[in-house]
């Protein structure tokens, strides 16, 4: 096999008088991956209220026994860098994923295969993509616009997050969800890069890291009576608080 | 404010804050005050339609999409053109009796130092697409291009709309407050509202019944003909 192949690419080499020389990795000159470099990998996201998998219009209690349920939650993970166990980052170059708490499974595509030590990544969309315009990229993209929508159609770019529901709001809840949940969470200052040490492998088809969002974590010292709306600015502050507590909110399950 | 001649706009919306016709599109679709709808649900909208997608093959060589129907929008709105009022008749075609005396009398004052429009509302477009804090307001409840560069000092400014057709576009200002352009000089003669971040320009103007009728009788006659 390795011989014709060579023959083949002498001959083309040949033909067209090229100056470029033959690679001797077959699985290069080819584009196909060699399963002994090159492994797949993926980010399974689950959401949770404390232990409880987030099912939407399932009714859950914050920490301060205040009922709410959630109704739609999604968000933007970007700039991907994964840490090799000898310390060389390998950016995942314009890879985005939109996450939504329907869908779990989320496919990076071909990693070389090795130790890890570490990742990390942005909760939001950086500020030279932020502005572009989202029809110029194909429906499949989760940049482009989406069936729900993630961008605000004007220059503060997309939604990095969104979290909608319903909340008990009265000062002594009743079980009654009388108020709205509405985050609309982003804009350039308020994008978050988490770090996670997490010792992984890639090898062959099936390598998944597990990471688990806690919406009670992302509602630290926020009052769900009185600050369960905000659309980012106005209500800057709040928009604010949320997006840091994206850092306390993300963990990496085994 | 009007979109025609929107094609010399170097930004969209009161506040600026769209950079383009095309990326523009999304704002009235989805905005929950206007038609509250999606991009992509009007794509799939217009590749149902009997004729569209036809349409838009013969013109992009390719059917509706996001890309397809925010070029096709933006390109129609660049073909929306105004320049044929009196104003322009005796200004360019130089056909001096086109506008009458009290018209004459008010373009005087829309140009002089003394009503001093002309600052913003000049050129072409009579806008030179400046944000401007005009007061109308002592707090605004709309913060304007501060919502797009969350600058303090940006609050309560919006874009100085162009004044072409502007006898057809009432009511006036940036949240059609103002009913009448009557009313409409009859507040910048006050001078506005206290504001910190209101226009050095925008100060008592002092001006009598006459000059001020004769001030929307100029700008009654930039509608075209």
């Amino acid at each position: 096999m390795k011989s014709i192949k060579s023959v083949l690419c002498l001959a083309v080499v040949g033909f067209i008088f090229s100056f470029s020389s033959c690679k001797k990795d077959d699985s290069d000159a080819n584009n196909i991956p060699n399963t002994d470099t090159i492994g797949e990998l993926s980010f399974n996201f689950r959401q949770f209220v404390g232990n409880d998998r987030i099912v939407y219009s399932q009714v859950y209690n914050d920490t301060s026994g205040r009922p709410f349920k959630i109704t739609n939650l999604r968000y933007y993970i970007s700039n991907i860098v994964l840490i090799k166990a000898n310390g060389l980052e390998l950016p995942l170059s314009g890879k985005v994923l939109l996450v939504d708490n329907e869908k779990e499974q989320y496919t990076l595509g071909e990693i070389p295969v090795g130790d890890y030590s570490g990742l990390r990544f942005m909760v939001g969309i950086d500020s030279a993509t932020n502005h572009l315009d989202p029809a110029l990229y194909d429906a499949s993209n989760p940049l482009s616009y989406q069936p729900v929508s993630m961008h605000w159609g004007w220059n503060f770019g997309y939604i990095f997050m969104k979290v909608e529901g319903n909340v008990d709001t009265d000062s002594v809840p009743t079980g009654n969800l009388n108020g709205i949940i509405s985050y609309d969470i982003g804009s350039d200052p308020l994008v978050r890069v988490i770090n996670f040490n997490h010792i992984f492998s890639v090898h062959g088809n099936i390598n998944t890291v597990n990471f688990k969002f806690n919406i009670l974590k992302m509602f630290s010292g926020i009052d769900l009576a009185t600050e369960s709306i905000t659309h980012t600015n106005p209500g800057r502050d709040l928009a604010d608080r949320i997006a840091s507590n994206w850092l306390l909110a993300f963990t990496i399950e085994p | 404010m009007t979109i025609l001649n929107t094609a010399y706009q170097p930004n969209m919306f009161w506040d600026g804050g769209s950079p383009t016709l095309e990326t523009q599109v999304s704002a009235p679709i989805e905005a929950h005050e206007e038609m509250d709808f999606n991009v992509m649900k009007v794509v799939e909208r217009l590749n149902n339609h009997p004729l569209y997608p036809s349409l838009f093959r013969k013109a992009y060589n390719s059917g509706p999409s996001a890309f397809t129907l925010t070029r096709a929008i933006a390109n129609f709105e660049r073909t929306l053109f105004t320049g044929k009022s009196k104003y322009d008749a005796f200004q360019y075609e130089k056909k001096s009796d086109a506008l009458s005396a009290s018209e004459k009398r008010g373009m005087d004052i829309f140009f002089g130092e003394r009503a001093e429009c002309f600052h913003c509302h000049g050129g072409f477009n009579f806008t030179d697409f400046s944000f401007k804090n005009n007061g109308l307001y002592e707090v605004y409840a709309d913060s304007g291009r501060a919502r797009i560069t969350t600058l303090h000092d940006d609050v309560g400014e919006f874009k100085v709309p162009s004044l072409r057709n502007v006898a057809l576009t009432a009511p006036y200002m940036h949240d059609g407050s103002v009913a009448t352009l009557e009313d409409v000089v009859e507040h910048y003669n006050s001078g506005g509202k206290p504001n910190f971040n209101k226009s050095f320009l925008i100060r008592p103007l002092n001006l009598t019944q006459q000059e001020k009728e004769d001030l929307v009788n100029f700008m009654k006659a930039l509608s075209d003909q």
